[in-house]
């Protein structure tokens, strides 16, 4: 056989080999299957280059920075937002990833929106200081301990500070606050002569108090029924007797007080930068709504605190909590006066308790909503065979593990759905097609 | 060693950017903001008498977080008060938190830049994330459509974002 070379391969691409040419290379060929391989990718190019004329070039490089501009203009802060709030479809989920994976530039952007929503999250409990007022009041302190030679830095510095503690400039938004604020000359250097002049006012205000004391008490007593007693300039109190009363505080708010409790109150709304009641007992609160004024409502005995703007709540009795809060209207959020990071956003239907630690969910008992309890799956596979939809999951809800839940079946379809999305935990997405719904959100934590 | 990141000149400036987030970090653990608010003036006594001396090689949000935290950590070991929350701040761990301690300037910037906003975007914002109401029932609240409310939350969220961006002293060590 002979050699067979490139040009013998091209003349048979071309048609033009010799039949002794051709003989040799159709030996070649099948002698050994790599150069049969080999003939068979010299055919490959041979037929496309022939193509090629009408084959435009493209600048990929510039194609790319078109494509990645493109995704960036397109992912609108809407769309952004509405996957921070778990609300995007799962095409605009991975829109935005891929918007984020774009660019060093695009990432950053995505922490710091995911930051700024995480951290906003927790300013209900971020205490504004007036800066300045403190300022002023530092400098006033720095004077003070100028003026203090004899002691050392650490006691100097105790006495100002429980000084300071009481000091009238300072804003605090505690009820118990607001009533003792008094205008009280602070900056008086610290000497024994000043310390037993303040015993001699301690005890004379001791002895003040203890008559106001008992003047109140017997006050109370007289009273024995709804009554309304100015207890300052700010606020006032009003107590009930054997049985139910309505109150309609300045701003609107009614309040259905029940039988043997307090409530202290705001006398103007307009004097505070929030309208503060404190209620020893229990209550229902039909809230005035003021944007501009949160309502806060200040349970004595459970150490609970609720916060609204405008709302309906009722604080129902029980025996085995402390507190139990029924959210009629609205959305309120409780929280524990001691701890305010322990809290719950409550929506319309919720009912909460508070164990003296933690809120616990409570379900309507069976005779008060006419529902069974049913794994949420089986809830979901029964809305798509009856009615028909298609439910679908969004990759990013998480099904772990059985979710019980207390569902009516004989309601209408759009009806149990909104019931399942009144769960904190569970939420879904009207998609574009009718009767097709996608679960967002489902976590459960065991 | 470095000079005092402290002087007369910058200390009203330094005492203004840090006073209120160090007063929510004490008050995140003690729960007391009195007391939160001792520790933490407290600690610019101190650093106020000391500014001349401090040599420090890192920042002045480094040095204060530091001070106030152990001043925090000799509140609740010497007051009887505080005896439940001595397990929860773990006095071994002494650079736990810097992260934690630029959560509250973070916080503080939030609400500094939401001054920024217009009236009804810094009310819808706050309502929204803040307050927690949904976009729905801000509508129904305010009498707008649910879209206005959500493109008055991206909106705020972009101009907090790019106010955040240019804070030097929330991104630096």
């Amino acid at each position: 056989m002979s050699k067979i070379k490139e040009q013998d391969i091209l003349k048979l691409l071309r048609g033009k080999a010799s039949p002794k040419k051709l003989k040799a290379l159709e030996e070649w060929s099948s002698k050994d299957t790599v150069n049969a391989v080999s003939l068979e990718r010299y055919q490959r190019i041979y037929d496309e280059a022939d193509h090629l004329s009408t084959y435009n070039h493209v600048d990929t490089d510039l194609e790319w920075k078109n494509f990645t501009s493109n995704i960036k203009e397109s992912v609108a802060d809407t769309e952004i937002l509405e996957y921070f709030d778990g609300l995007a479809s799962p095409t605009q989920r991975k829109k935005v990833e891929d918007w984020k994976k774009m660019s060093a530039s695009n990432e950053s952007d995505f922490e710091t929106f995911n930051l700024i929503l995480e951290e906003s999250r927790e300013l209900s409990d971020y205490k504004k200081v007036d800066v300045d007022n403190e300022w002023a009041n530092f400098g006033k302190l720095l004077k003070e301990k100028e003026t203090q030679p004899t002691e050392s830095l650490e006691i100097q510095s105790s006495n100002v500070q429980k000084e300071i503690s009481v000091a009238p400039t300072f804003k605090n938004t505690s009820t118990s606050t607001v009533h003792e604020a008094k205008e009280i000359p602070l900056i008086t250097p610290y000497t024994e002569e000043r310390q037993s002049n303040r015993v001699v006012m301690w005890r004379v205000f001791a002895v003040a108090a203890s008559i106001l004391l008992l003047a109140v008490f017997g006050w109370t007593l007289w009273q024995n029924a709804g009554s309304s007693t100015t207890s300052d300039d700010m606020f006032l109190t009003y107590a009930t007797a054997d049985y139910p009363e309505v109150i309609t505080l300045s701003d609107g708010t009614i309040i259905n007080l029940d039988e043997q409790t307090i409530l202290t109150y705001f006398k103007d709304a307009n004097l505070s930068e929030e309208r503060s009641v404190t209620i020893d007992g229990k209550g229902e609160f039909n809230v005035a709504s003021n944007p501009e004024k949160p309502f806060i409502v200040k349970a004595k005995r459970s150490g609970v605190g609720i916060r609204v703007l405008g709302t309906k709540f009722r604080l129902e009795k029980s025996d085995e909590y402390i507190e139990v809060i029924r959210n009629i209207e609205g959305s309120v959020r409780a929280y524990s006066l001691s701890d305010t990071s322990t809290h719950v956003v409550m929506t319309a239907g919720d009912r909460y308790a508070f164990d003296g630690a933690k809120f616990i969910e409570l379900r309507d008992l069976e005779e008060e909503y006419n529902g069974k309890e049913y794994d949420i799956l089986y809830v979901l596979d029964y809305l798509m065979e009856e009615s028909g939809w298609r439910v679908t999951s969004s990759p990013y809800a998480e099904f772990n593990g059985e979710a019980i839940i207390m569902v009516d079946l004989d309601k209408p379809y759009e009806e149990i759905l909104e019931d399942l999305a009144r769960r904190q935990d569970f939420q879904y997405v009207k998609m574009p097609c009718d009767g097709c719904f996608q679960v967002t959100r489902f976590t459960v934590d065991y | 060693m470095n000079n005092s990141p402290f002087n007369e000149s910058n200390f009203e400036e330094v005492f203004k950017t840090y006073f209120g987030p160090l007063c929510n970090y004490v008050n995140s653990y003690l729960k007391d903001w009195e007391s939160s608010r001792e520790i933490v003036q407290g600690t610019f006594m101190k650093v106020w008498e000391n500014k001349d001396s401090i040599k420090i090689n890192t920042s002045a949000k480094s040095y204060l977080y530091s001070a106030v935290r152990n001043r925090m950590i000799d509140s609740i070991r010497s007051n009887k008060k505080f005896d439940e929350y001595k397990n929860t701040v773990n006095v071994d761990e002494a650079d736990e938190g810097i992260e934690n301690m630029n959560s509250f300037l973070i916080r503080e910037e939030i609400l500094k830049s939401m001054e920024k906003l217009k009236p009804k975007m810094k009310k819808i914002f706050s309502l929204s994330k803040i307050e927690g109401l949904t976009y729905n029932e801000i509508a129904a609240y305010l009498n707008i459509s649910k879209r206005a409310v959500e493109d008055n939350v991206a909106k705020a969220l972009r101009i907090l974002k790019e106010d955040l961006e240019g804070n030097e002293v929330i991104f630096t060590d």
